[in-house]
């Protein structure tokens, strides 16, 4: 389903404070778009903004015209999902029970879970390839196993939209690009618009479609992630000096950082 | 039959068992409260007089005092074992008791109060102690709230009010005379002795409300307790449901504990057993309150009869309940998290 998603001259902070300011993003439909910055620039207030967990100070944020708060929290929780930086994993709880939590917006008062809500859950766990943990408990996973749980869940919830934030910060290489591999077939397959925040530009400019640079809380650049990275835009962000090159394998942009030590 | 409704099945099943086990057992310790005491009253003669026969002796022993003892028995027990529960699954963490929300501390300061000074009984005292013990959780609560909720903060406002709270009745005692201390302090140890049919009718009236409530805000609690941003995506009002929670098991919490005093332990107990044995991760509400009841009917039963003096029910869960807590608190020092 086709989404638009707006903010428009969104402010936003905790406590008073302003962390984010002057933004005006239109988040491209069914499409990955990748948010990028250096640490405390804003990223996760942002994201957290666009998936309702914190409320913004100035502007505001329309889902398909209409504010957050003209929906029901279930309706804007069955198109908006999110996946939260390290979430706290219950004790005890086992897979097949977190990624049935993702239900939760379908069910009816007092009503348990149906059919429907059964083969959503079965069928996030094919994609997910975790089937054959379906019994363990969470917290007795390794990190990538996790992380494919969680997403899991989010897949559960049948969203129209995903945000994620950091998904692969604490993943080894690895999982890293088998969740961004994943990731990119759901937008494939269920044309699912993802947003996430990813620390590695090398990977950004690789799986997204879109790009968005933030610094201070402002977005400096967005667009196509080929066309607007180049060793300016990195030193603004990231004030960092870096080389611009072509990555062999996929013949796109990939920067390679210039630090102090064993440059040529 | 596909996977997840495969291990779905499994699980409910498990809990269903459990159920029955729990249900068994307090229907005969109930049972058992009716019969055994300093008489023993056969079965028969309890149909007779539940029948509505006239039994010299058993009649009066049976219904004012044998049947409202194991009614409020199991109720309270029920209460304070579901209100646990609910509030180890709000604030996450197998520690958690109604108590730190002040409610227990703050009615029975004012059943004290209303016993010692102002002289008043029966149903007087139950009405001050349930407002005010209501007022005081509202206190806390909002307190815990001003600039988002803290769980901690909950906490440790809890504690400092407790605290106030025992002061304010040790100065009571102090000031009063031998007699009303006694009875004072017989009510401060949580006892089922002397209840009326009329406060356990209210009891399971109560009791059946909120858990009804309780109850169906399941769904609710369980994706609560995983973690506040997933819920809040899952489209949970957070904050509105905690609030709902907290005052439902309140009400029920201040409405029993003027009824029997503060039963120590039990609301801390009940829902981390059930949880040793489930091995699973819902707040199992109904299973802890049967566990509830069972412990304190079953405590009462000991504390009644298998020592030579009559120990109040609030004694032998205070009894059961230390050993648990050091147990929970030498595990956490093992590095498993609570």
């Amino acid at each position: 389903m086709k989404h638009s998603l707006v903010a428009n001259n969104l402010g936003s902070g905790y406590n008073g404070t302003i962390i984010i300011d002057d933004i005006n993003m239109s988040i491209p439909s069914n499409k990955i778009s990748v948010i990028i910055g250096a640490n405390a620039c804003g990223k996760s207030t942002l994201l957290k903004n666009f998936a309702r967990l914190i409320n913004n100070i100035k502007g505001n944020i329309l889902l398909d015209g209409k504010k957050y708060s003209e929906y029901s929290s279930k309706n804007l929780a069955q198109i908006i999902g999110l996946l939260p930086q390290t979430p706290y994993v219950l004790e005890g709880i086992k897979v097949y029970d977190l990624i049935s939590r993702g239900r939760f917006p379908y069910q009816k008062f007092l009503n348990g879970l149906n059919g429907d809500d059964f083969k959503a859950i079965d069928e996030a766990m094919e994609i997910m390839n975790i089937k054959d943990i379906a019994e363990c408990n969470v917290d007795e996973l390794s990190g990538g196993q996790r992380q494919r749980v969680w997403i899991a869940m989010a897949l559960a919830q049948q969203t129209d939209i995903l945000f994620l934030d950091e998904p692969t910060t604490y993943l080894d290489i690895t999982h890293q690009i088998e969740i961004l591999d994943l990731l990119t077939e759901l937008n494939r397959k269920r044309k699912t618009t993802i947003v996430m925040v990813l620390h590695d530009i090398n990977l950004a400019i690789r799986y997204a479609d879109y790009m968005y640079a933030l610094k201070n809380g402002r977005i400096v650049k967005e667009g196509i992630p080929n066309e607007i990275v180049d060793e300016g835009l990195i030193k603004t962000v990231f004030d960092l000096n870096c080389l611009v090159i072509s990555d062999p394998l996929t013949n796109k942009k990939m920067i390679v950082p210039k630090g102090k030590f064993y440059i040529k | 039959m596909s996977i997840s409704e495969k291990s779905f099945k499994k699980a409910k099943n498990q809990s269903a068992f459990l159920f029955i086990i729990l249900f068994c057992l307090l229907f005969f310790v109930s049972i058992f409260m009716v019969i055994y005491g300093d008489k023993i009253y056969s079965l028969k003669t309890v149909f007779k007089v539940l029948l509505n026969d006239e039994v010299k002796g058993a009649t009066f022993a049976i219904t004012r005092i044998r049947i409202p003892r194991m009614i409020v028995g199991i109720f309270s027990g029920f209460s304070f074992g579901i209100a646990g529960a609910v509030f180890q699954g709000i604030l996450k963490n197998p520690l958690a008791s109604p108590d730190v929300i002040g409610v227990s501390s703050g009615t029975s300061a004012a059943a004290v109060v209303s016993i010692l000074i102002l002289n008043l009984s029966g149903i007087q005292v139950y009405i001050i102690g349930i407002i005010f013990g209501i007022l005081i959780a509202c206190f806390i609560l909002y307190l815990s709230t001003i600039n988002g909720f803290s769980g901690n903060r909950l906490v440790l406002i809890g504690i400092g009010i407790q605290a106030f709270m025992s002061a304010l009745i040790s100065f009571f005692i102090q000031k009063s005379n031998e007699y009303q201390v006694v009875n004072a302090l017989r009510w401060l140890s949580g006892s089922l002795n002397g209840v009326q049919m009329s406060s356990a009718l209210i009891l399971v009236c109560v009791c059946f409300v909120c858990t009804f409530f309780i109850v169906a805000l399941t769904g609710y609690l369980n994706n609560l307790s995983l973690n506040d941003e997933i819920a809040i995506s899952l489209g949970i009002n957070v904050n509105f449901l905690r609030y709902i929670l907290i005052m439902i098991s309140v009400i029920l919490i201040a409405v029993t504990t003027s009824i029997t005093g503060p039963i120590a332990s039990v609301s801390f107990l009940s829902a981390p057993i059930i949880k040793r044995i489930l091995k699973n991760s819902n707040t199992n509400l109904i299973n802890s309150g049967l566990m509830g009841a069972l412990i304190v009917c079953f405590s009462d039963v000991l504390g009644q009869n298998l020592f030579m003096v009559r120990y109040p029910v609030g004694l032998i869960t205070g009894f059961i309940g230390a050993p648990y807590l050091l147990y929970l608190l030498l595990k956490t020092g093992n590095g498993r998290k609570v």
